[in-house]
C-alpha cells in the first residue's frame, strides 16, 4: 500500500451568468457572460469533460486529465493506467455562491464535489461530505456559511508570467489574447456561410470582445487564479474492470450510508487552482493534486 | 407636495444650505424614481422563447436582442442608484439627512419640474421616448427626438416650451438643469461654512465592494465620498455626464454626446426596436424616420401600468383600474389575482426592507464594522439581485386580475406603505429588519404552497424562497441576533 499522488490539469467549462445577474438568470443580462442564440440555457455546471458547447475560434479544448504523479516511488507516466486518466466531477456539480447568499467570499463552492479519476480499467472516486453528521444529500442552501467557508477560495492571486504565456499565448497579455480572438471571429464571419442565428451569436461575442479594457472583468479575469482545498472525506470507491468496491459504506440506491471500515479511511486532500477565466469561451484552467492514502496495487491493463 | 413645489418655484439660484439641501432631496427623489421606472420597464421584457413571436431562429435572435436591451436599461438603472449614492453623500457632507422618501406611482407630471409623467409603464416605444425626455440635454438638437415628439407628443410640450416659459415655469426642466443649479451652489457658497460633516461615514466603492474598489468602476458604478467643493462638483459632473452625456452648456448634437450616456442608450434601443436599423447609421435612421413604422414583434409582456395592491394616501386621486377596457395613463391597476397579490406583498415588503437597510448604510452613524459588513452583504447583492429582481421578473409573468388569467400581467409595484425613515436605535433596527425578512420568507413559502409542482418549477419559486430564508438567516448571524 502506497500513497497515490495524481497531478492533473486541463481546461474546464462553466456556463454561468455573472453578477449582478441573479444566479437563476438563464441567458445572461446584466453581467458579462451569456448564452448565445442557439445555445442551451446557462446551468452553472462545472464540466471537466464533454463541454456543453463548442464556440467557434476557441483554441482551448475542455478536458482535465492526469498529467503525472507517483504511486509510492513509481512515476505515473505514459503507459501507466492512470496516465491521462479523465478527471471527472460527477453528478452535475454547480459553482454555488448565489451572489453572497451561500458564501460571503468572492468565490463560491463546487457543490456537490464528487471527484472521479477514470483511467484505463480502473477508476477511483471520492466525494466531499460538506456537512458531516447531517444527511449526505443536505442541500447547499441550508448548510451554514461557516461550514461552507473552508471550501471557498481564500484569495485571488495573479498567474505568473510563465503561466500567462502558457495559457494566453506568447504575449501572455490578456488584451492581446482577446484581440486575437476578436480578429479570428471577424475573419470567421467573412469566410463562412452562416445562418442568421449563427451570425447573431458571433456578433454578440464580437461586441463583448471589443470591451477589452485591462481593468474590466472580462479581461483581467484571464490573469487571475484562485486556490481551493477540498478534503475528500465522503463516499470512496474503486472500480477495477467494472467491479466496484465501496471502501467506506454502503449504497442504498444512489444514497451513500457511511459505515466505519475495518481500517479507518482518512480524507484525501485535493488541492487545486482555477484560473484564467475566459468569459468568451466560458472556460477556465484547472490544475491540482489529489493524494490518495494507502492505495493498493493498480492493475496493469 | 404643494410646499415642495412652492419652494422650488422662484429659486433661480441656490445661495444657502437650506435651499441646497432642498434641491438635493429633489435630486434624491428624482434618481430614486427614475431608477424604479427604468427597472419596471426592464423587468417587463420577455425572457422566454415561448413568449416571443417568429420562427424558431427568429425567436432566438429576438430574445437575445431584447434581453440585451434589458441589460442596457438595467445598467442605466444601476447608475441612477450610483447617483442616489452621490446625492446621499452630498447631503451628508453639508449636514443634511439621506433622503429615500418618494411618492407612490403614478404622480402627475407637475410633481417634479421635469413636467413628465411619473409612472411605472412596461417597455414600449412611448416609454423609451419618455425616458429619452428625462435624460435629454436641454440644448441637444436631435432629429430623432423631434420625430418622436411628432409621433407620441409630450406632456411637457403641451404646457411649456423652451422659447416661451409659462408663468409657473419651474426652475429646472431637465435633470441636468437641476444639477446645474446644485453645482453652481457648491461653487458659490463658501466651502468653509458649507461642509460641516466629515466624510468618514459616507459610502464609497470601497465600502460597497471591498478595499481597493474605489480605484475603478465596478458594475458601472464608482461612488466616491464628498467632503469639499471639488469633490462635490465632481460628483455632480459624474451624474450629469452619465445621464446626458455632456457637460457642455452650448447647443450640441448627438455626435457630441458620450455614446454610453443614458440618453444615447435609450436612443439606441429605440432605433433598434422601432426603426429596426443600425443605431450607428445616421443616414439609414433618417430614411427610416420618413417611413411609417410598425413593430415587428412585441418585446415586453402585457404588464399593466402602475400596479398596486391599493390606492395610497398619495395616489388617492388616481383612477383605479380593474382590467376592464384599456388602461388609461396615470391610473392605478389594483391587482386582485390571489397568488399575484401575495407575491406582490412579499415584493413590496422586501423592497422596503432593502431601502431601510440602505438608509442605515448611508447614515453610517454608529454601526460597527461587522454590522456594516452585514448590511452590505445583505443588500449588495443578495437582496437586490436574488430577491427583488427575481420577484419583479416573476410578477411581470403573473396575471394582474383574477377574472383574466390570460390577460394583462402585473409587475413590481415598489409600493411604500409607511414612512421609510431612519431606524435610530441600532439593536432594535436589526431585530425589526430581521423580522421583516423572516416574515417575507414565511409569507412567500406559504404563497408557494398554493401552486402546483409544475407551476413552482415554471416560476422558479423554490429558488426565490430558499434565498429569502437564507438571507434572513445570514442577516441574523451577521448582526449577532
Amino acid at each position: 500500500m502506497h500513497v497515490l499522488t495524481l497531478n492533473f490539469a486541463g481546461y474546464a467549462e462553466c456556463r454561468l451568468a455573472t453578477d449582478p445577474d441573479p444566479t437563476n438568470e438563464t441567458r445572461g443580462v446584466s453581467g458579462y457572460t451569456f448564452a448565445l442564440p442557439g445555445e442551451p440555457d446557462l446551468d452553472w455546471t462545472i464540466r471537466t469533460q464533454d463541454p456543453a458547447i463548442n464556440r467557434a475560434c476557441v483554441e482551448r479544448k475542455v478536458g482535465v486529465k492526469v498529467v503525472g504523479g507517483y504511486h509510492g516511488a513509481v512515476k505515473i507516466c505514459d503507459g501507466h493506467p492512470l496516465f491521462e486518466a479523465r478527471i471527472e466531477l460527477l453528478d452535475k456539480p454547480r459553482y454555488e455562491e448565489r451572489n453572497y447568499v451561500i458564501t460571503t467570499q468572492q468565490f463560491g463552492v463546487i457543490f456537490p464535489f464528487h471527484f472521479n479519476v477514470a483511467g484505463r480499467g480502473v477508476s477511483i472516486r471520492r466525494d466531499v461530505d460538506f456537512y458531516p453528521g447531517q444527511p449526505f444529500d443536505t442541500p447547499v442552501n441550508v448548510i451554514p456559511q461557516n461550514v461552507l467557508q473552508p471550501y471557498t477560495s481564500p484569495s485571488l492571486n495573479k498567474l505568473t508570467d510563465h503561466e500567462l504565456r502558457e495559457l494566453l499565448g506568447p504575449s501572455g497579455n490578456p488584451s492581446v489574447y482577446r484581440q486575437e480572438r476578436l480578429n479570428s471571429l471577424q475573419k470567421y464571419l467573412l469566410d463562412h456561410q452562416l445562418s442568421e442565428m449563427e451570425i447573431a451569436a458571433i456578433q454578440k461575442r464580437i461586441s463583448e470582445l471589443k470591451i477589452n479594457d485591462p481593468r474590466d472583468r472580462r479581461t483581467f479575469q484571464l490573469t487571475n487564479k484562485a486556490p481551493f482545498s477540498y478534503l475528500l472525506n465522503g463516499r470512496a470507491e474503486v472500480c477495477v474492470h467494472g467491479q466496484t468496491k465501496i471502501l467506506n459504506g454502503t449504497l442504498d440506491g444512489n444514497i451513500w450510508k457511511y459505515t466505519e471500515p475495518a481500517r479507518p479511511l482518512p480524507p484525501w486532500p485535493c488541492d487545486f487552482t482555477m484560473g484564467s477565466w475566459d468569459a468568451d469561451s466560458l472556460t477556465f484552467w484547472m490544475e491540482g493534486t489529489v493524494k490518495i492514502g494507502d492505495f493498493g496495487e493498480i492493475p496493469n491493463t | 407636495m404643494d410646499k415642495i413645489l412652492s419652494k422650488k418655484t422662484g429659486i433661480s439660484e441656490i445661495t444657502n444650505r437650506e435651499d441646497l439641501i432642498n434641491a438635493l432631496t429633489i435630486g434624491s427623489q428624482l434618481e430614486h424614481g427614475l431608477m424604479l421606472m427604468y427597472l419596471y420597464a426592464a423587468y417587463s421584457i420577455k425572457s422566454l422563447l415561448s413568449e416571443i413571436e417568429g420562427t424558431p431562429d427568429e425567436r432566438q435572435i429576438r430574445r437575445d436582442k431584447i434581453r440585451n436591451w434589458e441589460g442596457m436599461i438595467l445598467r442605466v438603472a444601476r447608475q441612477e442608484m450610483e447617483h442616489l449614492g452621490f446625492v446621499c453623500n452630498m447631503l451628508s457632507a453639508i449636514g443634511g439627512a439621506q433622503y429615500f422618501d418618494r411618492p407612490n406611482f403614478p404622480q402627475l407630471p407637475k410633481f417634479w419640474s421635469t413636467d413628465l409623467p411619473i409612472e411605472l409603464e412596461r417597455f414600449c416605444p412611448t416609454t423609451l421616448f419618455r425616458f429619452m425626455m428625462f435624460e435629454k440635454p436641454a440644448k441637444l438638437h436631435d432629429p430623432l427626438f423631434e420625430y418622436c415628439k411628432n409621433l407620441y407628443g409630450t406632456h411637457r410640450d403641451s404646457k411649456i416650451s423652451a422659447e416661451s416659459p409659462q408663468p409657473q415655469d419651474p426652475d429646472y426642466r431637465t435633470i441636468g438643469e437641476l444639477y446645474d443649479l446644485i453645482r453652481t451652489a457648491f461653487k458659490k457658497i463658501p466651502q468653509e461654512s458649507l461642509f460641516i460633516v466629515p466624510p468618514d461615514s459616507q459610502v464609497d466603492n470601497d465600502k460597497l465592494f471591498g478595499s481597493g474598489a474605489s480605484a475603478r468602476q465596478i458594475y458601472n458604478m464608482k461612488v466616491f465620498k464628498v467632503w469639499d467643493r471639488v469633490s462635490a462638483v465632481n460628483a455632480v459632473n459624474e451624474i450629469v455626464e452619465q445621464g446626458e452625456g455632456t457637460d457642455v452648456e452650448a447647443h450640441v448634437t448627438v455626435k457630441d454626446l458620450d455614446p454610453e450616456c443614458h440618453y444615447m442608450q435609450f436612443r439606441r434601443i429605440f432605433i433598434e426596436y422601432v426603426l429596426r436599423c443600425d443605431p450607428d447609421n445616421e443616414e439609414l435612421i433618417e430614411r427610416r424616420m420618413i417611413q411609417p413604422h410598425t413593430l415587428k414583434y412585441e418585446a415586453a409582456r402585457a404588464c399593466v401600468r402602475n400596479p398596486a395592491l391599493q390606492l395610497h394616501q398619495d395616489t388617492l386621486s388616481c383612477d383605479p383600474y380593474d382590467g376592464i377596457g384599456e388602461q388609461p395613463p396615470m391610473s392605478v391597476a389594483i391587482i386582485d389575482d390571489s397568488y399575484t397579490k401575495k407575491v406582490m406583498g412579499v415584493a413590496n415588503a422586501s423592497y422596503e426592507t432593502l431601502v431601510q437597510l440602505l438608509i442605515r448604510l448611508y447614515a453610517g452613524i454608529d454601526d460597527s464594522s461587522s454590522e456594516t459588513f452585514g448590511i452590505v452583504q445583505t443588500v449588495f447583492f443578495p437582496y437586490m439581485t436574488m430577491v427583488v429582481r427575481p420577484l419583479a421578473e416573476l410578477l411581470s409573468r403573473l396575471p394582474a386580475f383574477k377574472h383574466q388569467p390570460d390577460g394583462p400581467t402585473a409587475g413590481m409595484a415598489f409600493e411604500y406603505y409607511r414612512t421609510i425613515g431612519f431606524l435610530p436605535y441600532r439593536p432594535a433596527a436589526w431585530i425589526y429588519l430581521h423580522e421583516r425578512m423572516e416574515s417575507a420568507a414565511i409569507a412567500f413559502a406559504e404563497a408557494s404552497n398554493d401552486l402546483t409542482i409544475e407551476k413552482r418549477a415554471e416560476y422558479g419559486v423554490d429558488f426565490i424562497g430558499q434565498n429569502l430564508k437564507r438571507i434572513a438567516d445570514d442577516f441574523k448571524t451577521y448582526m449577532g441576533l
